[in-house]
């Protein structure tokens, strides 16, 4: 497939500076920015960087919101929203005891759209969560996992563990007093995995209590290596779609049958997408200020203390074996996520929701994100003082 | 379309081989050595944590039957008549601080109970609270080493 060249100057020795422009505009974009038929549409997917990771040629099933009720790319621009919200933070902020729960109150009063910022971040990672867990479910209730995607489920469970990872690292960064005994209690369930727990623990902390060593660390873990493992991972995520052929679609359904070009079909959906995460967003960040708990106090615990909530199953669960709920039950969990698309050998139900066949997977998945919802609804509403139970009214 | 060259075995295919599978190797040595440094870089060597003796208030500040949590260290001070006891208030589950409850200690993470001695009452705590080593301070104020457990029922005599 040849590029269309920029046209020689006619007169071209006599006046190149009046050619220059287009020169200079035909060096940068290559194809038309506005292509007029389709080898132009294909070639402004296939010749920029930043569309490549699309097939100039898409299944058009794959663009029914049915499909995919685009989660994934949902939860990539969450993502991108929290990388740059998160870049202007680092201008503010500061990963020292003394000073960062100060810098969390220069946010709110001194910094123009400090609060609008910080509530877009937090918001947007509460979103990146639900959309990531939404994500897999879909995934997996729509057989998308199967063979040949074993690996790239893999991975997706592995960019799961890595949102979760940045989120425990990222609200421990206001040193409020939930920053704190999350910090106190996230490090101390460490103790409890056989063998490497002790030293785990002391590598997280950088000492032998919660302290500067520890807020140091996960910053670092929140700000430069979570976040360049998650984008590594998000690229291979995505490059792994397509070598697999795109989205998995059912079995005996001819593949060329219902073939779109990705511009303009698969690009406006993924715009509309954005621009509706965006609204949500921005709407979420304008209504609701994110929470900031009283600073950081080493030896008053507020009374009950709550994890956020995607950990309050995790509490829920540790508050009766901190083995069982904070070792064994993650552990035996995680296996199984990576090993289900593996143990899962039959074929059928690919690309179909909540396939006939596949009833007992489906079941199975369903009944563990129940379990999951269950014990963060006992963990948010049933708990009072001292963790004991209460009624919710 | 250019050509392609196809790729020649050479005649010394074998120590080729030897070479390349020995420099991957070297390569796979460098990253496992570079990991290990990484990891032991990681593990501190050092504690820059908070000293683990801690002042606990004029000696005649706590009369006899109090029960004291301390504000500034997770410590209770205990007397009974004219013996002075100190257990630590670092929850043995996961680590948060406990509280004085009417008549033992109660954990607000995780609902761990322990009656006055500290030992275990209910909840997931797998074991009581630490006896700690009580002394006094020449200038006359209880001070509790943190990092010494010492066996239940550990007192000190006050002198009257």
């Amino acid at each position: 497939m040849s590029l269309p060249q920029a046209r020689e100057p006619e007169g071209g020795r006599s006046a190149p500076w009046r050619e220059l422009p287009a020169r200079i505009w035909a060096s940068v974009f290559r194809s038309p920015i506005v292509p007029r038929d389709d080898l132009g549409r294909m070639q402004a997917v296939g010749a920029n960087f930043f569309f490549h990771l699309h097939a100039s040629r898409v299944q058009g099933r794959s663009l029914r919101v049915a499909t995919t009720l685009g989660l994934g790319l949902a939860t990539l621009v969450l993502f991108a929203l929290l990388c740059s919200t998160g870049i202007m933070l680092m201008f503010v902020y500061v990963p020292a005891p003394e000073q960062a729960f100060g810098r969390m109150l220069d946010l709110r009063g001194a910094v123009a759209y400090g609060p609008f910022v910080r509530n877009l971040h937090r918001w947007s990672a509460h979103g990146m969560v639900v959309a990531a867990i939404a994500h897999m479910a879909r995934v997996f209730l729509t057989g998308s996992h199967k063979k040949p995607r074993e690996f790239n489920w893999v991975v997706g469970v592995g960019l799961l563990l890595l949102t979760l990872a940045l989120s425990f690292t990222g609200y421990l960064l206001p040193w409020d007093q939930l920053a704190y005994w999350a910090i106190v209690v996230g490090t101390s369930m460490a103790n409890y995995i056989p063998g490497i727990g002790q030293d785990l623990r002391r590598a997280l902390l950088g000492d032998e209590a919660v302290g500067p060593e520890a807020l140091l660390r996960f910053y670092v873990l929140h700000v430069a290596l979570l976040p360049v493992l998650t984008a590594t991972l998000v690229g291979l995520h995505l490059w792994r779609v397509r070598r697999d052929g795109g989205l998995a679609r059912p079995r005996g359904e001819p593949v060329g049958a219902d073939v779109v070009l990705a511009w303009p079909h698969a690009l406006s959906r993924e715009l509309a997408v954005a621009l509706g995460v965006l609204l949500v967003l921005g709407a979420t960040a304008l209504a609701w200020d994110a929470p900031l708990e009283p600073h950081a106090d080493p030896n008053h615990p507020p009374n009950p203390a709550k994890s956020p909530w995607y950990f309050l199953g995790l509490q829920e669960l540790v508050s009766h074996s901190a083995f069982v709920g904070g070792v064994a039950v993650p552990a035996v969990t995680l296996l199984l996520m990576l090993a289900a698309p593996y143990l899962e050998r039959s074929p059928g139900g690919e690309g179909e929701w909540l396939g006939r066949k596949r009833w007992l997977p489906n079941a199975i998945f369903v009944a563990a994100l129940g379990a999951f919802a269950v014990l963060t609804l006992v963990g948010s509403t049933l708990r009072g003082a001292n963790w004991a139970f209460v009624m919710p009214w | 379309m250019a050509v392609i060259a196809p790729t020649r075995v050479a005649p010394n295919a074998g120590r080729r081989r030897a070479l390349a599978l020995v420099s991957t190797g070297a390569l796979a040595l460098a990253g496992l050595i570079f990991g290990a440094v990484g990891l032991r870089f990681g593990l501190p060597r050092v504690s820059w944590g908070p000293p683990s003796r801690v002042l606990a208030g004029r000696e005649e500040a706590i009369g006899p039957g109090a029960r004291v949590a301390l504000g500034e260290a997770s410590v209770a001070l205990w007397r009974v008549e004219d013996r002075v006891a100190a257990l630590g208030l670092v929850c043995t589950h996961l680590g948060c601080t406990v509280a004085l409850s009417d008549d033992g200690f109660a954990c607000p993470c995780h609902g761990s109970l322990f009656d006055g001695r500290g030992r275990v009452l209910d909840g997931p705590a797998p074991a009581g609270l630490p006896w700690l080593r009580v002394s006094r301070t020449p200038a006359g104020e209880w001070e509790v080493d943190t990092r010494a457990v010492v066996p239940e029922d550990t007192w000190l005599e006050v002198r009257s």
